[in-house]
């Protein structure tokens, strides 16, 4: 279960469910900026 | 390095902080996941500089995004007088404990399979700090905008 603060409350967040392909498509894609900080964590989690 | 905490250590350890400051909503959130992470549904993390605790990040295994196993963030705290700082050639003490989550994030690879890290930020300034990091917005995922999930993906061509 999620978390957020609404309207000055703590409230939870519903699950999503059946992703649309937009949705899908964003955790497919690895974006440059994740590829780049993956790569640099890994260089430094290997030196 | 973030160090998980026993429930044991959660009592001394958020002696070091002061949360009067912050709003009623955002304490009795941090007093939820004091209560959860006792009762071993979240681990919280502790991140120090210098021995000193100036931060801290909840974590635990969620399948909320259309069931697809993940590393969520429930919550990452720094202390008002550690935000916008820098730590030795990391930019900032947020991104420092980020990086922290994603190298754990690498570890847990090696046994289950989590590809993602998710989060909701806590307000648009937050989303705006966790987009420059890397995340992304699963656009219209939450009940309004502002609370839409946010991924950092661990591999690419992943099969959803």
């Amino acid at each position: 279960m999620s978390y957020v603060i609404r309207g000055g409350k703590l409230e939870t967040v519903k699950p999503i469910k059946n992703l649309t392909e937009e949705q899908k498509k964003v955790l497919k894609i690895i974006t440059a900026k994740q590829a780049d900080k993956i790569k640099a964590l890994k260089a430094k989690l290997a030196s | 390095m973030i160090t998980p905490l026993s429930s044991e250590t959660l009592s001394d350890f958020f002696t070091f902080f002061d949360f009067t400051c912050e709003s009623d909503a955002l304490q009795a959130f941090i007093g939820l996941l004091r209560e959860t992470a006792s009762h071993h549904q979240n681990i919280i993390h502790a991140g120090y500089a210098d021995q000193t605790p100036f931060g801290f990040v909840s974590l635990k295994i969620t399948n909320d995004v259309d069931n697809i196993p993940g590393l969520l963030i429930e919550f990452l705290y720094i202390k008002p007088e550690y935000r916008l700082k820098t730590i030795g050639d990391t930019p900032r003490y947020s991104f420092s404990m980020l990086d922290d989550i994603i190298i754990l994030a690498f570890e847990l690879q090696k046994n289950v399979a989590i590809n993602h890290v998710f989060l909701i930020p806590v307000d648009e300034n937050k989303r705006a700090m966790y987009f420059e990091y890397g995340f992304e917005n699963i656009p219209g995922s939450g009940k309004n905008p502002f609370e839409d999930f946010m991924v950092f993906n661990l591999l690419s061509d992943i099969e959803v």
